[in-house]
């Protein structure tokens, strides 16, 4: 059942993302993420210890431990950045949302710029850099306050570069037709 | 040691795949290569495990470290099928901040940052790819829902009305 122990951590995580976002909707979305991935990462903690503290017949238990953690991480970078992430983000979700309100009659290309442009997903973006601290405002222009963002992104084009052969998905071109 | 080591394995067996042809459903192809080479190395495991060849003591057979090995090894694909999302489509976040970054100190104000993200980069493409993945049909010039894309706009929908959320993007 320790061998569990990720997974009862990622479920404690999403239940304290629900609990955190009900009782603190003021907060900063960031610090519910990361209340709520603590918060998911003592229970896996404590259901480690447990496991140390127990007469285990494993050998290195705390190799063990250890690689509960670390999945622990990838699930929860999984649920904040794939899940949560996309459903505050992601244009082709948003763009879903609006087909989905528009129900079987559906939307024309010009009723879906009108719902959702690039001028909305652009000034959302910024507004969120500079909250951040990514980026601040100086004289009407937007210039690089700190480098996380930026090397993630640098991260990003370098595996864009291994896998597309290109640091964008324009210069890659389309996937070739089925 | 196991699940890291049999990720990277099939992470660059996807770069030669991916640099040779880049398959036209991503999504499906990294999911049959990453879980393929999961399900060979566990029949590997099994035949190992009946052979009770001396060779592998090292390897995970033992139900806690077979768990273990297993959960690691989906929990990292999930992450970087996670992460491939911003690696197929250019992320807007990202893009700006290189954007930005590529004026050398001297930024760029709105109207510029608008001028180089307009409709065609940043709402077509994705429009594309709705209909290329089956999520939208396009019918007599408008988008129309598809049952699947229903399916996961609804449970988005309920899961950011969960958190107490309105709509994202």
């Amino acid at each position: 059942m320790f061998a569990l122990s990720p997974l009862v951590g990622l479920g404690a995580c999403v239940v304290a993302h629900v609990i955190v976002s009900r009782l603190a909707p003021a907060w900063p979305r960031a610090r519910g993420v990361i209340v709520s991935v603590l918060a998911g990462g003592g229970v896996v903690l404590t259901l480690g210890c447990r496991f140390l503290g127990a007469s285990a017949p494993a050998p290195a238990p705390g190799g063990y431990v250890l690689a509960w953690g670390l999945t622990y991480l990838a699930l929860a970078y999984t649920y904040v950045f794939g899940f949560f992430n996309v459903s505050e983000t992601a244009r082709r979700l948003r763009l879903l949302v609006e087909l989905l309100d528009a129900g079987p009659r559906g939307l024309s290309l010009d009723a879906i710029l009108r719902a959702y442009n690039a001028r909305m997903i652009v000034e959302a973006r910024l507004r969120r850099l500079v909250a951040g601290g990514q980026l601040a405002l100086a004289d009407g222009r937007y210039v690089i306050r700190r480098s996380l963002g930026l090397s993630v992104a640098k991260l990003l084009v370098g595996i864009k570069l291994l896998l597309l052969r290109a640091p964008s998905e324009f210069g890659a071109g389309p996937p070739p037709p089925g | 040691m196991a699940a890291p080591a049999l990720f990277l394995l099939a992470f660059a067996a996807q770069a030669v795949i991916w640099r040779r042809r880049r398959p036209r459903a991503q999504y499906t192809a990294l999911l049959g290569l990453y879980l393929g080479a999961f399900a060979l190395v566990t029949a590997g495991l099994v035949a190992l495990r009946l052979a009770g060849a001396e060779a592998a003591r090292a390897l995970p057979l033992a139900p806690l470290d077979y768990a273990t090995f297993a959960l690691l090894y989906v929990g990292l694909v999930a992450a970087f099928g996670t992460t491939y999302s911003a690696v197929q489509a250019d992320s807007p976040t990202m893009s700006v901040l290189l954007a930005i970054e590529a004026t050398g100190g001297r930024g760029l104000g709105l109207a510029e940052l608008l001028d180089r993200f307009t409709d065609q980069v940043l709402v077509h493409p994705r429009l594309d790819d709705l209909v290329r993945g089956g999520l939208a049909r396009l019918r007599d010039g408008r988008y129309v829902i598809a049952p699947r894309g229903v399916l996961i706009a609804r449970t988005f929908v309920l899961f950011r009305r969960l958190l107490g959320f309105g709509r994202g993007g």
